[in-house]
């Protein structure tokens, strides 16, 4: 780094160390007020989509997004981690898609035909193709984009030429798989069919609590917000930045290759091709959700709001009646409206504090 | 570049001359013709069906026919194997091109090298190449999709429908002629949307779609899907949320869509057999190589294709492939 670039933090006074600490200790500044915007929003939405379709205040409703943005939410809780580190993935999506395609192969050819299994092998290929990633970032100080879109080549690359990777359609997917997007936990008779809950809603919980913890309640957390609110501040404090790559990467990793098998299961096919081309929607839904792309910033209860409005968005356009292309509109709409507001309102404050780092 | 190329179109012309000339002898002596299909990928059940027609042709007529494809359905390595083919003067080359437009020129440039050149599934290409086959004119396919929807709900009630997008020629001519099909024999089925979904060929996104209409609709009785995703994805929604009495038709696999025809979460599934349509290509070839004539109602020797019309360079069987939970086990792609 240059060396007028840390002086500036370094020579400042006392004030300055405590604010620095604070930034250091976390919490996505301000990014309370962004979120209630954000709830508002949904509010506003659902209130509307309601007026238009009455039915849509359902029970059934609710249990249809959950087991829509599950597998989303899921894939989005790793790279909100990576995010708030200052890095970003873009190779989760073609890790998850291998991490399924093995883990299916895998169980079908061991004849272990249980999800347990299938969701541990995918986990950890997901895990160790993550901890590549994170290696090679810490190694060579390369930037995260390049260094995971690369990933993502090679790992569309692998299944394509070295595994030959062919779709798995429903008939010849493992049971386990098969019927892991159908089962529900609990269910009750609705109309001609039927209400239930995905059991997709485990792995979800599951994801989001242990997100939590990791970067609430745990050093390696802290150091997390502190590499991405300043990177060269954190390791002057002694953070270990190869270890805390190696973790959050492989932890994205982990979820990645969870989130795979949800979504093979939900769709019952896996083909290699699907998936990858979809990063930038769970990235905006990430960003909607109050993270920023410079790091430091960012929480699991903005992912969920940001994940929660992004599935309602995709999932009423029928319902209100309005063509696909309205869901790109509706999702670049939301992203500049919050991306400006928590940008005008940092830059408020940052003048109120007299910071004019970041104006 | 320009030197370069010319040279080697000279060349191939050249050989073209030669190579006519030895066709003309070998075929009084038996000499086989070498007719070769370059199809849109390797290892996927579709073409290695299509590879089955190919190689029994080959069987039946004594020609040198076989099956090449790119690794991946990569329209430039497509190109570059059409390219290979026309230097090496093969007789005729039959192709499924992953992009008609961009192949184009290289398939005139075989014509001009005096290469018999079939398409299949490009209609656009009628007119380049000599002829294009086709399994079924797409207004028939669309109205026998409906008429199969119709019977399925008994002829009467509300129904949706899914196509890969509203763009795509081949599912809105399928989709508007079903459409008319069905105001035109059977009044009382009502299509409830203004114009149908699009899945842009995406399973989650049909899936999504196809769970969000049933929900709003739920007296819906039938779904068609005109892409294989928006028909096994239907399928799919229907087991989900256990509605056998929605009935679902479409175009359909058996390899994809056999699970559902099975357990009756799809009522019917239509398609055309891909080895079928390989042997016809492989034959209307044949059939230009020996000077034979091709003219509407000759026989092409496979099931569909008995009595064949032709319309503007091409080529229409009559050979809609209706998939049911009875046969479609006898197919393997």
């Amino acid at each position: 780094m240059k060396p007028q670039d840390t002086g500036k933090k370094v020579e400042a006074g006392g004030a300055t160390q405590t604010r620095l600490l604070a930034r250091l200790l976390g919490r996505g500044v301000g990014s309370q007020g962004g979120l209630s915007l954000l709830a508002f929003l949904i509010v506003v939405y659902v209130v509307m989509v309601a007026l238009r379709s009455p039915d849509f205040l359902s029970l059934a409703s609710l249990f249809d997004l959950i087991r829509s943005g599950a597998a989303w939410t899921v894939v989005a809780l790793g790279v909100l981690v990576v995010m708030v580190s200052g890095g970003i993935d873009v190779s989760f999506l073609a890790n998850a898609i291998l991490s399924a395609y093995v883990a299916t192969v895998i169980t079908k050819w061991t004849g272990l035909d249980s999800l347990a299994f299938a969701l541990i092998v995918a986990m950890t290929i997901g895990a160790l193709v993550g901890a590549i990633n994170g290696l090679i970032i810490s190694l060579f100080s390369l930037p995260t984009l390049i260094t995971t879109l690369a990933m993502q080549g090679v790992i569309q690359g692998v299944l394509m030429v070295f595994l030959g990777a062919g779709p798995i359609t429903a008939g010849h997917m493992p049971k386990s798989l098969r019927y892991f997007g159908t089962d529900v936990l609990f269910e009750f008779p609705d109309g001609p069919g039927f209400v239930g809950l995905s059991v997709f809603v485990v792995p979800l919980v599951f994801a989001v609590v242990a997100t939590w913890y990791l970067l609430n309640r745990t050093a390696i957390g802290r150091a997390t917000y502190a590499i991405g609110s300043n990177r060269l501040a954190a390791i002057r404090c002694g953070v270990n930045l190869l270890k805390i790559n190696l973790v959050i990467y492989a932890y994205a990793g982990a979820l990645a290759g969870l989130m795979g098998v949800m979504m093979v299961s939900d769709i019952r096919l896996v083909d290699p091709v699907t998936l990858v081309g979809n990063e930038l929607l769970v990235l905006a839904a990430v960003v909607i959700g109050g993270a920023k792309l410079s790091g430091g910033a960012g929480s699991v209860s903005g992912v969920l709001l940001g994940m929660t409005l992004v599935t309602l968005l995709n999932n009423t356009l029928v319902t209100i009646g309005l063509s696909a292309s309205w869901n790109k509109f509706f999702i670049g709409c939301a992203l500049v409206l919050i991306a400006s507001i928590s940008h005008y309102r940092a830059k408020m404050r940052n003048l109120r504090q007299l910071n004019f780092d970041n104006i | 570049m320009i030197t370069r190329r010319s040279v080697l179109v000279g060349g191939a012309g050249m050989l073209a001359l030669g190579s006519m000339g030895r066709a003309a002898f070998g075929a009084e002596s038996g000499k086989k013709y070498e007719i070769v299909m370059c199809a849109k990928q390797e290892g996927i059940s579709w073409f290695d069906d299509m590879r089955k027609g190919v190689e029994q042709f080959a069987a039946d007529f004594g020609a040198n026919a076989y099956q090449i494809a790119p690794e991946s359905g990569d329209p430039a390595k497509q190109a570059q194997m059409v390219e290979s083919l026309i230097a090496k003067h093969v007789d005729a080359i039959l192709v499924v091109p992953n992009d008609p437009q961009s192949i184009k020129p290289i398939l005139e440039k075989a014509r001009k090298a005096g290469i018999i050149v079939i398409s299949h599934e490009a209609q656009s290409l009628a007119g380049v190449s000599n002829y294009d086959v086709e399994a079924f004119k797409n207004e028939d396919f669309g109205a026998l999709m409906f008429e199969n929807l119709a019977k399925a709900m008994g002829g009467e009630g509300k129904y949706a429908g899914i196509v890969g997008a509203l763009t795509m020629e081949t599912h809105m001519q399928w989709f508007k002629a079903g459409l008319e099909y069905a105001k035109k024999n059977y009044p009382k089925l009502e299509f409830v949307l203004s114009e149908p979904l699009e899945d842009n060929n995406d399973e989650k996104t049909a899936l999504d779609k196809v769970n969000e209409t049933l929900k709003k609709y739920p007296d819906l009785k039938g779904f068609f899907g005109c892409s294989v995703s928006g028909s096994s994805m239907a399928a799919l929604a229907v087991e989900k949320l256990r509605r056998k009495d929605i009935k679902v038709v479409g175009l359909g696999l058996p390899s994809i869509n056999g699970v559902y025809l099975e357990e009756g979460y799809q009522a019917e599934a239509q398609c055309w057999r891909p080895a079928d349509a390989g042997y016809a290509a492989a034959y209307v070839a044949y059939k230009a190589l020996k000077g034979e004539p091709i003219e509407a109602g000759i026989d092409l020797k496979r099931p569909g294709y008995e009595k064949v019309t032709i319309e503007n360079g091409v080529v229409y069987g009559n050979a809609t492939l209706v998939l049911t939970k009875d046969n479609y086990g006898d197919y393997g792609f």
